[in-house]
């Protein structure tokens, strides 16, 4: 990060296209965001790229887009008792350890191999983690799915809550006791993950859920107040070195305040287990869309002599594939939200009748 | 006696589970009755049976049973809807005979829940049975029902908030856009300066956070109201489940105890 003050820095101009873009993006992002807890950083960094920004203007803003609209997520979900406080700023102050870690990998990376190398680093663990997280969560949705939604807790959390290795913490939402040094992991990982791919709910939530045993609910809820406590560290370490795009920010929260009500309010519809379909489904298809990138930093390596021509095509495939990975998101949780609305008004209707 | 009854969902073969007997009072069910057995239902991992008895008055049979069917598909559909299992018993004639009939031919009543204006005396004149009686509020002075569902639709919307919000985000934007370039000069600056930006976020999550809180409220979309207790609660009860698996050693003091099944 010492190098960005000397970045020469740009601000574009904006013109009505890519500000319909950014909202609509900022909507959709928050919608799923306030939903499973984290989501559309994947797709508006790359896309305020695409518009012309600066890499580093285009994460201190998403950063800077990203807090307030967690908090507002936080206190929406808060209300519904859904949020552990406790766990969750556990998790953020492990998860800012880990955010350095990762950023010192990051640079051991570079120096060893290079920007190349380092991109190649990001996108096959994005994808490796995405992958193998993506798919465990996936087939536990389906698998509650058919347990009539109800959320099981995982053997593994089941197992760890009952060693006593001091000192042990209660986490009264969640209702979970667990010992000190198995929830800072969860945090460290998430932290990382942040630090290396921009998305830590996507190793947060899961862990939360399979490794701490709290219900995807409380996980997905506590998750925007990790996301709230790291993000306001991120950017106010991004806006001294004075990167961010305030133009940006204001006109993504403009549709991600509205998105982010929306999905929490959603959250109260549906059974547990479509907080976990919506998260696998979106980690699934981003793991695709990174999968898709890696022919170019292989290219790039000389590693494999793909036709140039054809690696573009990927690459816009690849960026396509990741909207698409939140538009499915958003349609899910709509779909199901307005399934369960119809129903909850179906009943207040018949009873009316009756 | 006309009898129609449905026997509890599918799934329950093996063991007999342990039931709470609801009695509506004529053809209906208060919601609070409804919350209280399905709540109870639900944390004490028991099945719920709802009785409606319909009076013997011929003429108005048929629409009576009609309206305690309704009742009866709302109080099950909301009970399947917390994943607790609940049968039905509708009947004609004497509440007291009813119950004392059921009781005899459902196993495993263990305590029946009854909705206010239900006369205790006569649902527990042929049994022995603890009886809770639930105080319901919905019920107006005549004993009629005032309708639930009221509540929720006639929520006063909060059309002055929302325009009140929705002015205050938009000079707040326009006051950023209008001088855009003098803004972002500012705010850029770096050190101290960064003060400006997280300050301006946070008030804009307040401003538009409220505007769009009120704005969805307005189109009539707003959370499903469930106690935050049922979280936690679906956990106790998930613990006591996994806890009953493990292997337990029973005496049982009539080896025939349980031929029967």
């Amino acid at each position: 990060m010492q190098d960005l003050t000397s970045q020469a820095l740009q601000f574009i101009t904006l013109d009505p296209l890519s500000i319909l873009f950014l909202f609509v993006v900022g909507f959709i992002g928050g919608l799923v965001s306030g939903f499973i807890g984290s989501g559309g950083a994947f797709v508006l960094t790359p896309g305020m790229m695409s518009l012309g920004v600066p890499g580093a203007v285009a994460v201190a803003s998403n950063m800077c887009h990203k807090f307030p609209k967690a908090l507002v997520g936080t206190i929406k979900r808060f209300k519904y008792g859904q949020v552990d406080i406790k766990l969750g700023l556990v998790m953020a102050v492990s998860a800012g350890v880990g955010v350095q870690l990762g950023i010192q990998i990051q640079h051991m990376i570079l120096e060893k191999w290079g920007q190349v190398g380092s991109d190649l680093y990001v996108s096959v663990s994005f994808v490796a983690i995405l992958v193998v997280v993506g798919g465990y969560v996936f087939r536990d949705a389906v698998k509650s799915a058919r347990s009539c939604g109800l959320d099981q807790v995982c053997a593994l959390a089941l197992k760890l809550q009952t060693i006593n290795l001091p000192p042990m913490m209660h986490f009264k939402t969640a209702n979970v006791r667990i010992s000190m040094w198995f929830t800072i992991p969860v945090g460290l990982a998430t932290g990382m993950l942040a630090a290396t791919i921009a998305v830590g709910g996507f190793i947060g939530v899961p862990g939360m859920i399979y490794v701490i045993g709290a219900s995807s609910l409380v996980s997905s809820a506590t998750e925007l107040l990790i996301a709230f406590v790291m993000g306001l560290g991120g950017t106010i370490n991004w806006a001294m070195h004075g990167m961010v795009d305030i133009r940006l920010v204001l006109i993504i929260l403009g549709g991600s305040l509205l998105g982010v009500q929306l999905g929490a309010i959603g959250t109260t519809y549906v059974k547990e287990h479509m907080i976990k379909v919506v998260m696998a489904t979106i980690m699934l298809i981003v793991a695709l869309s990174r999968a898709l990138a890696i022919p170019k930093y292989l290219n790039q390596l000389g590693l494999t002599n793909i036709d140039p021509a054809m690696v573009s095509v990927l690459n816009k495939a690849s960026f396509v594939v990741m909207c698409l990975a939140l538009g499915i998101g958003a349609a899910i949780i709509l779909a199901s939200m307005w399934k369960a609305r119809r129903e909850v008004h179906q009943l207040a209707e018949s009873y009316a009748e009756a | 006696m006309r009898n129609d009854e449905t026997e509890n969902h599918s799934g329950m073969s093996g063991e007999e589970r342990r039931k709470i007997l609801v009695v509506g009072r004529g053809s209906a069910f208060s919601e609070e009755v409804m919350g209280y057995a399905i709540h109870l239902a639900a944390r004490l991992d028991y099945d719920l049976l709802a009785l409606c008895v319909l009076g013997v008055d011929r003429q108005d049979a048929e629409s009576q049973g009609n309206r305690a069917l309704k009742a009866v598909r709302v109080f099950r559909g909301k009970a399947d809807r917390e994943g607790v299992r609940c049968g039905h018993v509708l009947t004609s004639g004497q509440l007291g005979s009813a119950v004392e009939e059921l009781n005899h031919r459902v196993k495993r009543i263990e305590f029946v829940v009854v909705d206010s204006g239900v006369d205790r005396d006569e649902v527990a004149q042929g049994v022995t049975i603890p009886m809770f009686s639930v105080i319901s509020h919905s019920l107006d002075s005549k004993g009629d029902h005032d309708m639930a569902s009221e509540h929720i639709t006639q929520q006063k919307k909060p059309v002055g908030k929302t325009i009140g919000f929705g002015v205050l985000t938009a000079s707040l934007y326009a006051a950023v856009f209008w001088n855009a370039d003098a803004v972002m000069q500012t705010f850029t600056k770096g050190g101290w300066y960064a003060a400006l930006p997280v300050a301006t976020v946070f008030l804009v999550s307040f401003v538009h956070g409220s505007f769009a809180h009120n704005l969805w409220s307005l189109l009539g979309i707003e959370a499903n109201q469930k106690p935050a207790l049922r979280q936690t609660e679906q956990k106790v009860i998930q613990k006591k489940k996994t806890a009953q698996k493990r292997p337990r050693a029973y005496a049982y003091v009539n080896p025939f105890h349980r031929i029967d099944r």
